[in-house]
């Protein structure tokens, strides 16, 4: 097996493309990283933990982000097979991306954690592949650890799958043992890709980067016929033409090929540095064999969060936009439009598939191309009906209009949770203090529950799922699909500072939680802005009327008593440090507000005093 | 926008080379790191061991004092640094009273020896209230101490207490009648704002202070760093430190007092009768020239700041290998500016706006100047804060910074 170089040209027979689904900590990257040893892809010197998650956020979060494609060689009855591994995320922020994967597949690896079950993200991505008329191999992994339910998850693998108890395999990624058959497994029982050889040329577009050295990279597909190296290749869509820098294969490093054949998965480079001419879902087809007819592409993803992204000094929203743009390129599902903000300056309104999806977002915007960025409490979109029949969609707060509005209709989704029965109680209440309506509950296994709820999606996308841990020790998983919209009774409630209205402050809430919005916001905003030589007033207000005031009393005294011993220049530091600190604010009329109050509506639910307590009680009476 | 933070320290020898002439007075401050006890509140460099380090104790210290005083007028003779004479020398703690009249003498004509002081130069040091007998005292006088200021903190003994000091009010009453006699000029450092105090205990301070006939009160709000023994206290919440409102009350009510016994504010925490304004003091907020002897010590030298180790046993070595136990830094313009404006907000005689202006080719603007209105006014050109600028003094300057620096 030992590989000095490796075959790129393999018949439609030979090649098995299957990807592997799995929840978060089910061991997906560690089972990825034993294949690669295994087939002797990497030398075990070569093998990082986690090869395939090569960018620094999913390391540190041992989250996978990005889909990968990975082809490895592997020998069964003296043939040498090309797999080709397609990864694919596990947060239910990144569904799209799983279906991505999935259409280049015709096959995948259901991993499930043997000392776990089965978990709500595992289900909605199992019922994904099948939607995908794919075949399915189940794996208990972790089997020889001292927690292990072998025969508890096995049962319930195969009433979800309808299959035998000995179709499940058994491995351990840590140690490798029964990847080898897992191999076999995905040879013999994956079909090979279905496409015409001898068809025009279309190859799927599934997924694509932007290096900084080498422009586009451009994951493919190739569906039908094949694309040499030298052909001049025509993205369908799109319309534009070219002849490619480089074809290859990736195993795992990047192998420049002749020629990549029907069925088979792998890279074009094409030089192209403008962002829009790479979509993913488009179909690439080659002059020298063209088709007239692309492929069926993808569902472009819905946006689901809505934030306002502005750099921290105004000289960067170039910057920003140009950094949006390339990150776009190889994560379709985030949307953007400019905006402005009277606090923030210019920015834009961007669209994230989940609260994670966004994080990840700001966090590679800041790493990856240095902009520094406050970000606005996120908020899902409202479709407003007016009187007057007009229609508007808000995906910001300051859209919302105060008056003359005759209907707002709030997105929804359907959530399933499963959880030990023993919590059910807590799980339910929760799902009630967030206007959830319950659809459904069923057993799977004699003590986990599946529960299913309706609820508004701007419910469930800030704090539930922590709360959901919280209440459950961590046990409870939860996964969650867009389910239409409903009316309901919501307001903007606006923060004035000094007086100032700070738009970037303003929230949709639904009418009963208006006042603890208000309350809790003016009383975290107190925490947070630094005392001033006058007083600040920070008042909540619905429209006209003030719902909540706090006041932070001017500072009187900042000067130092003395500077011991003549160090003058520790004191000057000192001067320096509160400067910068300073410039990093922003102003509000003349009051300065750091970042961190922008974006402290995501930690409100924390908040929770005596104080708080009684006010929402008296409140509540009345 | 500023290097300095980031630059790693400067040795001696590129301190000395980067110098540039001034013509500023020359001062000399002495640090004599030695207490009894230890403070609840305090966070120098001082210890309560007499034997900080091999071959550095209570004895061997102003022999310690002596070489470095050498070294260093070595140091200016080799980067052609103008060597003057001392117009005051300030002899601080810890408690310099820790050593005895004689080995204070001893470190006073080594700085004679080395610069000679000015005829008729200030020369203080502090002293705990406890800590100088009569005689000590009239000795001294004789070795050419002109002033004393006492560490008196509070009259209350329940302050006293809390703020963990030895002495009783009694014998500092006694330590400072001493002292007049002695025909010294007479000091008091006080402490406001200490944990629990009442307001009524820190006026009977203020107001028996100012009737003992002293020259000079110095008030210091009682600032608690973590790392105290009251810092632990804070933290695990059994004491409660003074809300900023608070102290500035007790300073309002300071200055008020004080005024009306004579004693008029020169610099942000010191009162003093006409003429008796302590000058080394006013020296550090008029960027005078000054060199800091003993360890963790702080010197200035027109462009140049620098610092002595502050670890006993680390300076000791040096000074026995005959090494100049220093780094420092070495300011530019921008550096240079930011000290000017922070330093001159701090003292009754302001600070000179059309220096700055012309300095740093920015106007003031008749706006912003209204702008600072009730912490600053302006007049022939200077700049002076008003008493609510004397307590918003960061604030002040971080506004003129923002003014007058990019």
């Amino acid at each position: 097996m030992a590989k000095s170089e490796p075959e790129t040209f393999f018949p439609q027979e030979l090649i098995r493309n299957f990807s592997i689904i799995a929840h978060i900590d089910h061991g997906k990257s560690t089972l990825a990283d034993r294949i690669l040893s295994l087939t002797g892809a990497l030398s075990d010197r070569q093998l990082r933990d986690q090869y395939l998650d090569s960018m620094d956020i999913e390391r540190e979060r041992g989250i996978t982000i990005k889909s990968q494609a990975v082809t490895v060689n592997w020998q069964k009855d003296e043939k040498t097979y090309a797999l080709s591994m397609i990864d694919t995320p596990g947060h239910v922020d990144f569904n799209y991306e799983v279906s991505r994967a999935l259409a280049a597949c015709e096959g995948c690896v259901l991993l499930v954690d043997a000392t776990q079950g089965i978990e709500a993200q595992t289900l909605s991505n199992l019922y994904l592949a099948l939607q995908n008329d794919l075949t399915i191999i189940p794996v208990l992994n972790k089997i020889d650890l001292p927690g292990a339910k072998t025969e508890e998850v096995r049962s319930t693998i195969c009433d979800l799958l309808g299959v035998e108890g000995g179709e499940v395999l058994e491995v351990s990624a840590k140690t490798g043992f029964g990847v080898k058959e897992l191999l076999d497994a995905i040879v013999e029982n994956i079909p090979a890709p279905s496409g015409n050889p001898e068809g025009p040329t279309r190859a799927l577009i599934f997924d694509s980067q932007y290096d900084a050295y080498r422009g586009i990279i451009t994951y493919i597909r190739v569906v039908d016929g094949n694309i040499e190296a030298k052909d001049r290749i025509i993205q369908m869509k799109s319309g534009s033409s070219l002849v490619p820098l480089e074809l290859g294969i990736v195993d795992p490093f990047m192998r420049p090929v002749e020629m990549l054949t029907t069925g088979q998965v792998g890279y074009v480079i094409t030089g192209i540095k403008d962002v829009r001419q790479a979509q993913v879902g488009d179909t690439i087809t080659c002059e020298r064999n063209e088709a007239k007819e692309p492929l069926k592409g993808y569902k472009a993803p819905e946006s689901m969060v809505y934030a306002g992204l502005f750099p921290l000094e105004t000289d960067q929203f170039p910057l920003l936009r140009q950094s949006l743009d390339k990150l776009r390129l190889n994560d379709a599902s985030i949307s953007y439009t400019p905006e402005t903000s009277s606090a923030l300056g210019f920015g834009f309104r961007c669209g994230f598939l989940g609260l994670l999806h966004m994080q990840i977002v700001i966090e590679r915007l800041e790493r990856e191309f240095g902009v520094d960025l406050i970000s606005t409490a996120p908020n899902v979109h409202y479709r407003v009906e007016m009187a007057d029949g007009s229609e508007i969609t808000v995906t910001n707060p300051t859209q919302f209009p105060e008056n003359k509005v005759k209907a707002v209709w709030e997105p929804m989704i359907e959530a399933s949770i499963i959880t030990p029965k023993d919590y059910v109680g807590d799980v339910m209440k929760l799902c009630q203090e967030h206007r959830g309506k319950m659809l459904g509950m069923e057993y799977l296994g004699p003590d986990r529950v599946c529960l299913r709820y309706k609820m508004p999606t701007g419910e469930i996308i800030f704090g539930f799922f922590d709360q959901l841990k919280s209440r459950t020790k961590g046990y409870a998983t939860l996964d969650y699909a867009p389910a239409g919209e409903e009316k309901a009774d919501l307001v903007r409630v606006d923060i004035l500072i000094h007086g100032e209205l700070s738009d970037a402050l303003s929230a949709i809430c639904h009418k009963d939680k208006a006042y603890e919005y208000g309350l809790k916001m003016t009383k975290k905003l107190k925490k947070l802005i630094p005392r001033q030589q006058f007083e600040i007033p920070i008042q909540a207000a619905i429209g006209q009327r003030i719902i909540a005031r706090e006041t932070i009393s001017p500072l009187r005294k900042d000067v130092l008593a003395k500077c011991y011993g003549g160090d003058i220049t520790r004191k000057r530091k000192l001067l320096e440090k509160q400067r910068e600190g300073k410039k990093k604010m922003k102003m509000i009329g003349n009051v300065a507000i750091p970042q961190e109050a922008f974006i402290s509506a995501l930690s409100l639910e924390e908040l929770d005093d005596k104080d708080i307590r009684e006010k929402l009680k008296a409140h509540a009476k009345k | 926008m500023n290097f300095s933070n980031t630059l790693p320290p400067s040795s001696p020898d590129a301190l000395g080379d980067a110098y540039s002439f001034s013509n500023s007075p020359f001062r000399v401050y002495v640090h004599i790191p030695f207490c009894k006890k230890r403070c609840g509140y305090c966070n120098f460099n001082t210890f309560t061991s007499f034997s900080l380090a091999p071959g550095f104790d209570k004895n061997t210290y102003p022999r310690l004092l002596e070489r470095e005083i050498k070294r260093a007028k070595r140091w200016q003779e080799e980067h052609e640094i103008p060597l003057k004479p001392a117009s005051s020398v300030f002899f601080g703690g810890g408690t310099p009273t820790a050593l005895s009249p004689s080995q204070l003498s001893f470190i006073l004509e080594s700085i004679r020896g080395a610069w000679g002081i000015e005829e008729g130069a200030e020369i203080s040091t502090e002293a705990n209230p406890d800590s100088v007998e009569g005689k000590e005292l009239f000795d001294l006088k004789r070795a050419g101490f002109t002033r004393v200021s006492f560490g008196v903190q509070s009259w209350e003994p329940r302050i006293l207490k809390i703020l963990d000091r030895t002495h009783s009010p009694a014998a500092a009453w006694r330590s400072i009648r001493k002292a007049r006699k002695a025909g010294l000029s007479c000091s008091a450092d006080l402490i406001y704002a200490a944990p629990s105090e009442k307001r009524k205990e820190w006026i009977r301070t203020v107001r028996f202070t100012s009737n003992l006939g002293l020259d000079h009160v110095s008030c210091y709000a009682l600032s608690i760093y973590t790392r105290t023994k009251m810092g632990r206290q804070l933290e695990k919440g059994l004491i409660v430190q003074e809300s900023d409102g608070a102290q500035a009350q007790d300073y309002e009510l300071a200055d008020s007092i004080l005024s009306r016994r004579g004693y008029k504010w020169y610099e942000v925490s010191n009162w003093a009768r006409k003429g008796k304004e302590c000058l080394h003091n006013i020296g550090y907020w008029k960027n005078d020239d000054w060199i800091g002897l003993g360890p963790g010590a702080h010197s200035h030298f027109s462009n140049l700041r620098f610092w002595d180790f502050s670890r006993p046993g680390e300076w000791a070595k040096a000074v026995y290998e005959e090494r100049l136990p220093w780094e420092g830094e070495i300011l530019g313009e921008e550096e240079k500016r930011e000290e000017e404006i922070f330093l001159g907000l701090r003292l009754k005689s302001g600070l000179d706006l059309k220096r700055l202006e012309k300095e740093s080719g920015k106007e003031a603007g008749s706006a912003f100047l209204s702008s600072l209105r009730p912490l600053a006014r302006v007049k022939g050109g200077i700049l002076f804060p008003t008493r609510q600028g004397r307590l918003l003094n960061d604030f002040l300057a971080r506004s003129l910074m923002d003014r007058f620096l990019d």
